[in-house]
Order: structure tokens, then C-alpha cells, then sequence
């Protein structure tokens, strides 16, 4: 039988571990689109490759750089959403963080010390993985920085 | 010096040849002029016959001139002289004769430079009238000089009536005549001139004419008059009218025929596109023409044909483009976007085979496409109902079976039952097949029905099984009492069937499902969700269902080896399953690494072709029928 205080810990580790799967839900969708990032980074230099050599015209190099620029929109689109799913799994997981602080201690048992640790390997763990999806995030960022000045340099 | 030798230095003098003869023709005396035209020296002359001048047809000639000169005492004739040399001179001789001395008294006048030029006027006169263009001369004030024969014909007017009138008067249109002045001052001002204009002709008829004048100068270089050149245009301008009435015809249906259009040249490069082409290929920001057509087409059609339009349209291939024949194929436009069109070519018609180009009319059939999908849907949808219900009414579906393996201990502990169909022909009919057209027309909860039943006799049997319930059998409200009927009726352990239901099921009717599970798991039924992971946003819905089972979704399990978040995914199933204390199952293994894999993450059971594909159920487990 547990006692409330055990109940709310359930309680807790069981909203924890659906955070922590929708997180890599989350992060696999993330993995998903950088691959496509990635296959579109590779069309537009197969297409500027092409056309160095001459074997696209200028007009059909502009048309097919349109396409490119059009599945670009989509994908900054859909990045765009997967950085507010982002931000709302964020913000759940700060509201967690602040339960976990707020929980009551678990009563002294012979098992405290590995749960209690197990819990701050597991926070710590989260927060590096926070940490990496942030640098991430920044990284991308910069890449559609330069490709949306890439974008107006082309159109000068 | 005596009279007549004073006389005889006179005549000496005079340009024209002048002779003497006796009545019978021979000279007595002749002038230097006359020697000079004949060749011979004065003494050779004296005494020579006249006729020994002559060539021998004139010989007579000079016999009948001789003839004439009896009669009337003179005469006038030609004759041609051959001289010493070999030079042949036409003379014009007008005699005399002398009454008292019996002599007769000749002139002659060398005619052959006038006789040259009386002939080649009169060629003239015939080329002039050979030429199908009208010829004209005048003199400068435009009075008509000549007038040939095309002239005739074109104007209605003889030469013999037209001659010494002015050509305005006879030819020109009243309100033109100012035009044909000016025209007339540049040519004398600038010596040529030509246009179009609209002549006159008798009957008062106009005639449009391509025209030219020009001057025309005498030997030394003077002004003698004008001659104009007329071209009856009337016919080519009405081709031209005709041509462009056609051309306006082509381009009116070109621009407003709801197909597009384009003509490529022979590398495919588009030369002319109409609104309809330029409208599907969206070319606003870039101009069709110049671009090519072909490396927008992707050459994959629907059907499979073979080839894209480049390939045929390169070397040898260009022989099997038939020109008959619509071709399917998929257009890439403006924006990058795909769209489904049919095309078909025809080659320009052009003298200069090496270049000829293409005619291409193409028109967007996503319409189409779209329309024979329905149909064909709409077909195949009855046919399967037709099946479904034929395989309900004549016990012909069948149940496979593949076993679900415990892990850590490596043993079978239940299997997923799988129904197929027996098609007439005896063939396995897989569930994707027939289960759409089940779950949209309401012959799902039937289907499940009967899966129940077989699964509660094999449960009966003493076998763990899962089954696969439809969400759309969850709306039937008799279900839930069959079930608990075929339980109670049959007395076996609830806990030996495991009912899957997708995530996405539960999802579209989460309440009715809530309920129908809880019902489920009140008799003792476990309960699990497939395809977990990839079907619902969000996963509240497992702290408020009484969930057994997680099947983890074949997707995280295909690359786990090789997939960093995929792993992560299984591990926090894996954790999240631990915490709300379900077990989990891998969906989809296929080989042993894998296997080891899901054990080091903490996964339960496992399924799939390495462990076991799916068989007959009879094979597997037991005969399974329900023997009630």
C-alpha cells in the first residue's frame, strides 16, 4: 500500500516517462527532418553543380532552383512547428522540474539514496539532452540564416 | 577646170554615195563616198555592172528596181552590198533617170547602222510584249509613248488608243493623281520610284499594283522620258489577306483553346507557348519561351510507358514518338509543384528536316486522374464488399498466427492472430487488401466477430491469443455482449486473449473506446495498443485507460541498430511501460542483433520473422474452430 506521498511520486515518474517519450518522439521526428534538411542541402548543390557545368539552362536552373526553394519553405514550415511542439515540451518539462523540486522527500528507506540518485542522474541526463537539442536548435538556426542570405544574394 | 569637172568635186564632196550608170546599169562614174561604202576603188567601180555589187537575191532586186525605173523614170528600193572585205552593207538607193544622155543618176545611202537598230527595236517591242508585267513609257510630262501588251491586259486599253495621252488621264484613279505627280517629281528629282498603288482599269475596276519608274536616258546621257513597271499584286494580296485571316484564326484558337500549347524546337526548347501552356507550366516569373519543355517532364506516367519525351525526342527514338498517340506523363511547373498531364507531338512541318521542330498540345489530368481513381475505387470497393460478405457467408476467411516470444526466457507465450481471405481461386487474399473497404462500409464489426469466436476456441484450447480489434467495431454496441456471451458460454480464461486496438483507433472515439476496454478488462481480458508510437500526438490516454500491453511500432524497431533516436524512443517506452507496469512487445524483428538489443533496453516480447512468421493457425496452434 502507499502511502500519498508515494502516490504523488508514481504520480510524478509516470507523467516524467510520458514526457520522456513524447521528448523522443519528439527528438526522432527532429532526427527525421534534418535528414531531409540534409537530402535538400545536397539537391541544391547537385543543381548549382549542374549548372557550373552548363548542362542546365538558365532558365530551367532558375526553374528547378524554385522547386528547391519551394521545398525549402515547406521544410522550414514544418521546422518551424516541430520549434513550437519544441517549446511546449519544453515548457512541460520545466513544469515537471518544478514538481519533482516541490515533491516531498520519499520517507527514509534502505532504497532512498539509489532512488534519489537514480532521480538526479536522470534530471542530469535530461538537462545534458536539453542542452544538445538547444545547441542543435542554434545550429539550424544559423543554417537558415545563411540560406535565406544566400536566398536574397541571389536574387540581387 | 571645166563645169563638169567642178560638178564631179562637188559630188566627191557630199556624205551619201552617188553613182552614175548608163540605162543598162553600169557605172560611169561614182563618188568617193560611194567607193568608200562599196569597198571598191573608183577606177574598180567604172565600167562594173551594178548588179556585181549585189548578192544574188538582189541582183534581182536591182532588176526590178531597173524594172520601175523604165516605167516611172525613178525608183527607190534596198539592197545589201557584200564589199571586198567580206562586210555586208544594206544601201538604200533612190535613182533617176537622165532623159537626154540616157544615164541614169543614184544615190546611196548606207542604211545598215539604222537597219541594226529598226531590229532591235522591233525585238524590243516583242520582249516588251513577251513580259507578263505591265510596261510603260512616257515622256516626262507622262504622256504614253508605249504601252505593251500585259499593259493591254491588265488596263483594258489597246497601245493604238492609248498612245499620246497622258497616262494619269487613262490609268490612275481620280483622287490618286495627286500621288502619281509627287511620284513623277522623285522620279525626275531622284530617277526612281516605286510603291504600291491602285490603278485604273477601263471598266473603272481598280487593280492594285507593286510599281517602279524610273528614267530613261537617250545615248548621250539626256532625259527622254520615264518608264514605270507595274506588278499585278491583286492576287498576293489576297493571299496575304487570306493568310492573315488564317494566321489570325490560328492564333485566336491557340490562345483561346483551353489546351496547352507549345511548339519546341528540335532540342525541345519551347518557341512559342499560349496562355493555357504558359498558365500550366506557371511560368509568370519565367518566360516559357526559351526554356526547355522536355526537362520538365519527369517521363513517369501512371501506366508505366516507357520513355520520357527527352529520350524520345533524342537520336533514333525520335522514329517511335507516333504522332497518333496521347502519352501520359507527369510536368514539373513553375513553382516546382507536379502535375499529371497528357501530351501529344507532332512534328513542324518544315522543309529543313535537320531542325524540324515539334507542335506539342498537353492538358492537366489531375481532374481525370483523379475521376478514374473514384471509379476505379468505386469498383473495386463493391467488388470487395461482394467478396467480403461471399467470405463471411461461406467460412472463407482464415487465420494465421505468428508467435510472440518472451525474450529473457526465449519461449512462445501467446500469438497475434492475422486473418486473411481465400479468394475464389484459392489464393491468400492479405488483410490490407479487403480491410479498408471493411472497416468504410460497417463489415468490420462482422469480420471481428467472427475472429472472436475463433479466437475463444482456441483460447478454449488452452492458447494465449491476441487479437486485432477494429475501432470501427467499438461502435457496435452488441459486441461487448457477444464477447461477454462467447466468455461466459465458453468458460475460458479471460486472461489468455489480448485485444489490440491502434492508437489511432482509439484517437478517433476515445470515449466509446474507454468504455468498451474497460468492459474488456472488468471480464479479465488484457488489453493492448499497437502501433504505439506513431499514431496518437498525444499519450495522455495511457494514464486513463487500463492498458496491458505496448506494441512497439515496427518503425522504431526496423533501425534501432543504427538509429540513436530510435533507441531512445524504445528506452523511454521501455520506462514509461515500467512505471505504469505494462509490458512491452517489439513489433517487427528480423534478425538477432536487434533481438539483443530490445533485451539490453528492457523490452518483454518480441515478434516477428526471426522468431516466427506468420502461418496457419492450424499449423501453429490447434484447429482453433468454434465447435459450439
Amino acid at each position: 500500500m502507499s502511502t500519498a506521498a508515494g502516490s504523488g511520486d508514481r504520480d510524478l515518474e509516470r507523467d516524467q516517462a510520458i514526457a520522456d517519450l513524447t521528448q523522443a518522439i519528439g527528438d526522432r521526428e527532429q532526427d527525421l527532418a534534418d535528414i531531409d534538411q540534409r537530402r535538400l542541402d545536397a539537391e541544391q548543390g547537385e543543381l548549382e553543380a549542374q549548372a557550373a557545368q552548363g548542362r542546365l539552362t538558365e532558365i530551367d536552373a532558375s526553374l528547378w532552383q524554385q522547386a528547391i526553394s519551394a521545398a525549402q519553405d515547406r521544410r522550414d514550415s514544418h521546422q518551424r512547428s516541430l520549434d513550437a511542439a519544441q517549446v511546449g515540451r519544453d515548457g512541460h518539462q520545466q513544469h515537471l522540474n518544478t514538481e519533482w523540486a516541490t515533491e516531498r522527500p520519499p520517507a527514509p528507506s534502505p532504497s532512498s539514496p539509489d532512488v534519489t540518485r537514480l532521480r538526479i542522474e536522470r534530471a542530469l541526463e535530461r538537462a545534458r539532452a536539453a542542452e544538445a537539442r538547444a545547441t542543435a536548435a542554434q545550429a539550424r538556426a544559423q543554417e537558415a540564416r545563411m540560406r535565406e542570405e544566400q536566398r536574397l544574394k541571389d536574387l540581387q | 577646170m571645166t563645169t563638169d569637172a567642178i560638178k564631179a568635186q562637188a559630188l566627191d564632196s557630199v556624205a551619201n554615195g552617188v553613182l552614175i550608170t548608163d540605162g543598162a546599169g553600169t557605172i560611169l562614174w561614182a563618188n568617193r563616198a560611194f567607193a568608200r561604202l562599196s569597198g571598191h576603188s573608183i577606177v574598180q567601180l567604172e565600167g562594173l555592172a551594178i548588179t556585181r555589187l549585189a548578192f544574188v537575191d538582189d541582183q534581182v532586186t536591182l532588176g526590178r528596181l531597173w524594172h520601175q525605173l523604165r516605167e516611172t523614170g525613178a525608183f527607190a528600193g534596198t539592197v545589201e552590198f557584200q564589199r571586198p572585205d567580206g562586210d555586208v552593207v544594206r544601201i538604200e538607193l533612190r535613182g533617176r533617170a537622165v532623159i537626154e544622155d540616157h544615164h541614169v543618176l543614184i544615190v546611196a545611202v548606207d542604211i545598215t547602222a539604222r537597219q541594226d537598230l529598226d531590229v532591235l527595236a522591233a525585238r524590243m517591242a516583242q520582249v516588251l510584249d513577251a513580259v507578263d508585267r505591265t510596261v510603260v513609257t512616257t515622256d516626262l510630262d507622262g504622256t504614253i509613248e508605249s504601252w505593251n501588251r500585259a499593259a493591254e491586259q491588265l488596263l483594258g486599253w489597246r497601245a493604238s488608243e492609248v498612245v499620246g495621252r497622258n497616262v494619269a488621264d487613262v490609268a490612275v484613279p481620280p483622287w490618286a493623281r495627286g500621288a502619281v505627280d509627287r511620284a513623277r517629281s522623285e522620279v525626275i528629282t531622284s530617277g526612281t520610284w516605286s510603291g504600291t498603288a491602285d490603278l485604273a482599269r477601263r471598266d473603272g475596276t481598280l487593280i492594285p499594283v507593286q510599281a517602279t519608274a524610273s528614267l530613261l536616258r537617250d545615248a548621250d546621257g539626256s532625259v527622254t522620258g520615264m518608264v514605270g513597271v507595274a506588278i499585278d499584286v491583286s492576287e498576293q494580296l489576297q493571299h496575304t489577306r487570306e493568310l492573315a485571316l488564317n494566321n489570325g484564326w490560328l492564333n485566336s484558337i491557340a490562345r483561346h483553346v483551353g489546351t496547352g500549347l507549345v511548339t519546341l524546337d528540335h532540342r525541345g526548347r519551347i518557341v512559342y507557348s499560349n496562355p493555357a501552356a504558359d498558365q500550366l507550366l506557371m511560368t509568370t516569373a519565367h518566360p516559357a519561351v526559351g526554356g526547355s519543355f522536355t526537362n520538365r517532364l519527369l517521363g513517369v506516367d501512371p501506366f508505366g510507358n516507357a520513355g520520357t519525351m527527352q529520350q524520345r525526342l533524342i537520336g533514333d527514338e525520335f522514329s517511335t514518338l507516333t504522332e497518333d498517340e496521347f502519352i501520359e506523363d507527369r510536368l514539373v511547373r513553375g513553382d516546382g509543384s507536379v502535375v499529371p498531364i497528357e501530351y501529344i507531338a507532332a512534328r513542324l512541318p518544315r522543309d529543313d528536316s535537320d531542325d524540324r521542330g515539334w507542335v506539342v498540345t498537353f492538358r492537366d489530368i489531375t481532374d481525370r486522374l483523379e475521376r478514374e481513381a473514384a471509379w476505379r475505387e468505386q469498383v473495386a470497393t463493391s467488388q470487395w464488399i461482394v467478396k467480403i460478405n461471399e467470405a463471411l457467408d461461406n467460412d472463407r476467411f482464415v487465420l494465421f498466427a505468428q508467435p510472440i516470444v518472451d525474450i529473457a526466457s526465449t519461449r512462445v507465450v501467446q500469438h497475434e492472430l492475422l486473418i486473411r481471405m481465400l479468394d475464389d481461386d484459392g489464393t491468400l487474399i492479405q488483410p490490407r487488401e479487403f480491410i479498408p473497404t471493411a472497416e468504410t462500409h460497417g463489415l468490420m464489426p462482422a469480420i471481428d466477430r467472427w475472429v472472436i469466436q475463433q479466437a475463444i476456441g482456441l483460447a478454449r484450447e488452452g492458447h494465449a491469443v491476441e487479437l486485432n480489434l477494429s475501432a470501427t467495431s467499438l461502435n457496435d454496441d452488441t459486441l461487448i455482449h457477444v464477447i461477454e456471451g462467447l466468455l461466459t458460454d465458453s468458460g475460458i480464461d479471460p486472461g489468455l486473449l489480448v485485444f489490440e486496438l491502434t492508437e489511432t483507433g482509439l484517437a478517433e472515439n476515445f470515449d466509446t473506446a474507454a468504455a468498451f476496454l474497460g468492459r474488456l478488462h472488468t471480464y479479465g481480458c488484457h488489453l493492448a495498443i499497437d502501433d504505439f508510437g506513431v499514431g496518437y500526438g498525444g499519450l495522455t490516454y495511457l494514464k486513463s485507460l487500463p492498458i496491458d500491453i505496448i506494441k512497439i511500432d515496427i518503425e522504431f524497431v526496423r533501425d534501432l541498430l543504427d538509429n540513436a533516436t530510435s533507441r531512445n524512443v524504445v528506452s523511454a517506452v521501455v520506462a514509461l511501460a515500467q512505471v505504469l507496469n505494462m509490458k512491452t512487445v517489439a513489433e517487427g524483428v528480423e534478425d538477432k542483433a536487434t533481438l539483443d538489443a530490445l533485451q539490453s533496453l528492457g523490452v518483454d516480447l518480441a515478434q516477428g520473422y526471426h522468431l516466427g512468421k506468420p502461418r496457419p493457425v492450424v499449423d501453429v496452434i490447434g484447429q482453433g474452430k468454434d465447435k459450439r
